[in-house]
């Protein structure tokens, strides 16, 4: 075992590194590479040692709270006649929702609690409260996602397929109306996560045909139909009267979750400085320079415990990469490591306020609408 | 079992609670809430509060518990699932009820005996950390160690180390209940100091007339290493034992020592269809002689090859896996998972499967063939 020696290169200045494109990215030695690896693997080792009582009753607490969200902000929609009431029950619905989403879905079915060999928390059995249905999500995101980080052409998940953000997307005419498109799948965004995996361009290019779509369909068709059963149909008609009172209240809230989420999400791998790779660029890849690619498509946001809690700790979306299957409540102690270990390779840390990210997100998004791209630095 | 096709209304009922709550059983979707108002309480489980801790060896110690009051009862000689959360990780155990039915009766409380396992987690756990007011999830009482109710003819007990828990909750029953039958134990331990019960066997040997203790040290106390001259069980124990004619004998305690037990009664000509056995845990896993097989973990990627496989769950565990399993023996059917391809035998009945994709309980599966598992 060596451990990592000191790299020896001249600090890294933003010019230097042309963000956002392929060249100019400082690459690191094979010895710096092997010790990456080791110290990204002894600070996993570390803490899943420590795991124990104390995260799962962290995770008991927060599913907890959520419930009680959930039912406090159904019975205020209900029984509101006044605007008031009727928002408070909208933000305490539409936060349930998004703590279902990002701090129990997201992590549970990361198999972050499977240790806990409770099936209530274990991926195999985690559903939660949107349009996607879990295998599918597991399929496209834990596995698509995660293994093939901002490898343009492999991971689906950088643009989504509609939005163009480096320029080894070719420009087209159509790509100038992209922050339309931006718009409408951060509005729709629980079906735009639901129809991922349907691969619609690859479909159209003829990759594929529908039949091989088939099983994914079924379940998507089937989950869709509970979630419009359940906030389109069965809570309203529950009111009576009220029915589309109920039923406005219900899409306010899945309206909140879907910009709060996708907001958090672009933020994880489409700000301003993180990076795309080629799939040459990561044939015959080592883990060390897995966790490489990780590190540096990834962006942080700073901010308080309750964004961490929000956002489902991916505001530490560098921790969450190169950890998946950690508990996220454990991912803000692992950060100060992780960022000590990219200073000592010269790595950029990438992190910042959630505005300033997301501000950063939407310049992406415009500025990659035009055919020069990244080549005009504004 | 529940494989009947569920009816449309039970299908609808399923649907709707899916939907409401993303599970099947609206159940679980309060559970956690439920809980944190007060432990006791539970939409799916029972649960049970510590009311005492004893010791009653060096390494064994009695746990008082309370269930909550819709659990079902039990006869005496039955067993219980125990789940308690082990620095976080729920594991399940079985544990023979050690108390009376009548203590149950009178006071709500039952109790169990374990012995401390070397290295053994859930059990050190228990030992060192599960106190006094703490709450466990109990499963409904099961088995088949219990008296018969039409017999009354004499019964035979012969017990190891731990094993005579079940044994104690059936004397205990019986004395309470004047010995309506004749009963005689034979009891083996190490040294004397590690009879569970030790006294209270002694002391109902000399108050009920119809029954006769046994004692059995295989050591002196003094010196552990000093072997006394009537260790450990051999036929003229079964001999005496037979004198009384017992129409029953109940076994309990570890598989060799069981297997030596029914081997000296059968060659002194007792009827083994006559002997009831409480066996936890599994029997030795047998190895086949033969080509390694190779186990393939499909859903996380992970692949071991071995020639000493043993069950699939610790497979799996062994390669850094953390399937969901609950008992570990065959019941609970928490470590369902499918077997895509291969042929699996069960550990406990040596059943082969079939080789098709089926869901397997990966606890008690042996891989006899290369196997792929959805995990
Ligand atoms: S763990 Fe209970 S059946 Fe396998």
């Amino acid at each position: 075992m060596t451990t990592a020696t000191q790299p020896n290169v001249e600090q890294l200045t933003e010019e230097k590194v042309q963000f956002g494109g392929l060249d100019g990215r400082r690459r690191l030695t094979k010895e710096q590479y092997e010790g990456l690896q080791q110290e990204f693997d002894a600070l996993r080792d570390e803490i899943r040692a420590d795991l124990g009582q104390a995260d799962v009753d962290y995770m008991k607490n927060i599913i907890r709270i959520q419930r009680y969200l959930e039912v406090a902000g159904r019975t205020l929609i209900h029984f509101s006649f006044t605007p008031v009431p009727f928002m408070l029950g909208v933000a305490a619905l539409s936060v349930s929702k998004i703590m279902d989403n990002m701090e129990i879905g997201h992590n549970v079915m990361h198999g972050q609690f499977d240790w806990a060999n409770d099936p209530k928390m274990h991926s195999k059995n985690f559903e939660w409260d949107t349009a996607c249905d879990a295998g599918s999500w597991k399929r496209t995101h834990n596995f698509e996602h995660h293994t093939f980080t901002n490898i343009i052409g492999k991971d689906r998940d950088y643009g989504y397929a509609v939005l163009r953000l480096s320029d080894e997307t070719p420009w087209t005419p159509m790509r100038s109306f992209q922050t339309v498109y931006f718009a409408l799948l951060s509005i729709f965004f629980q079906w735009g996560v639901a129809l991922h995996e349907l691969e619609s361009e690859r479909l159209r290019d003829g990759t594929f045909d529908l039949d091989e779509k088939k099983p994914y369909l079924k379940g998507l068709f089937r989950k869709g139909a509970k979630q419009v059963f359940k906030d389109y149909i069965f809570f309203p008609a529950l009111a009576g009267p009220f029915f589309w009172k109920v039923m406005l209240g219900n899409a306010m809230a899945n309206l909140g979750r879907n910009l709060w989420a996708s907001a958090i999400i672009f933020c994880g791998h489409f700000t301003e400085q993180a990076q795309a790779f080629t799939e040459e660029e990561c044939e015959n890849e080592t883990k060390g320079e897995w966790y490489y690619r990780q590190l540096l498509g990834s962006s942080n946001l700073s901010g308080s415990k309750l964004l961490h809690v929000m956002s489902g700790h991916l505001s530490y979306q560098i921790e969450h990469h190169l950890f998946p299957d950690i508990p996220a409540n454990r991912y803000e102690e692992m950060g100060p490591k992780v960022e000590e270990i990219c200073a000592k390779y010269g790595l950029p840390y990438n992190t910042g306020p959630f505005w300033h990210q997301y501000g950063t997100v939407l310049k992406r998004v415009w500025k990659y609408s035009f055919p020069t791209g990244g080549q005009e630095r504004s | 079992m529940h494989s009947q096709t569920p009816s449309l209304l039970q299908r609808a009922q399923t649907w709707i609670n899916s939907s409401l709550f993303n599970t099947n059983r609206a159940g679980e979707y309060f559970e956690y809430l439920l809980e944190g108002v007060d432990p006791m309480w539970s939409a799916l489980e029972c649960k049970a509060r510590i009311m005492e801790v004893r010791d009653e060896t060096a390494d064994t110690k009695t746990w008082v518990l309370q269930p909550v009051k819709n659990w079902g009862g039990f006869v005496a000689g039955q067993h219980i699932h125990i789940t308690l959360s082990v620095n976080g990780v729920q594991s399940t155990r079985t544990f023979t009820i050690s108390s009376s039915p009548y203590q149950w009766q009178q006071n709500g409380t039952i109790t169990i005996t374990v012995k401390r396992v070397p290295n053994g987690r859930v059990t050190g756990w228990m030992h060192d950390t599960l106190k006094t007011g703490a709450v466990v999830t109990i499963s409904q009482a099961q088995g088949e160690f219990v008296l018969d109710k039409d017999v009354d003819a004499p019964v035979g007990y012969i017990a190891a180390g731990s094993g005579i828990t079940p044994i104690m909750s059936q004397l205990r029953w019986m004395s309470a209940n004047n010995m309506p039958v004749p009963a005689n134990l034979l009891y083996f331990a190490n040294t004397q100091k590690d009879f569970i019960f030790g006294s209270e066997i002694k002391a109902l040997a000399q108050a009920a007339r119809r029954f006769t203790g046994n004692l059995i040290a295989s050591y002196d106390d003094s010196d552990s290493k000093h072997k006394l001259p009537q260790s450990p069980i051999c036929a003229e124990h079964i001999q005496a034992l037979l004198e009384s004619k017992p129409e029953q004998i109940y076994l309990c305690g570890p598989h060799p020592f069981r297997e030596i037990a029914k081997q000296l009664l059968a060659e002194a000509g007792y009827n083994l269809k006559q002997v009831r056995e409480e066996a936890f845990g599994l029997p030795p896993i047998k190895v086949e002689a033969g080509a390694p097989v190779k186990v393939s973990f499909a859903a996380s990627a992970v692949e071991t090859t071995t020639d000493q496989p043993g069950t699939l769950l610790d497979m799996a565990e062994g390669a850094g896996l953390t399937p969901t399993a609950g008992c570990r023996m065959g019941i609970c059917h928490t470590c369902k998972c499918k077997k895509t391809s291969g042929q699996v035998r069960n550990v406990i009945t040596g059943e082969l499967s079939s080789t098709e994709a089926e869901d397997i309980r990966i606890c008690v599966s042996t891989p006899v063939s290369n196997v792929e598992i959805d995990i």
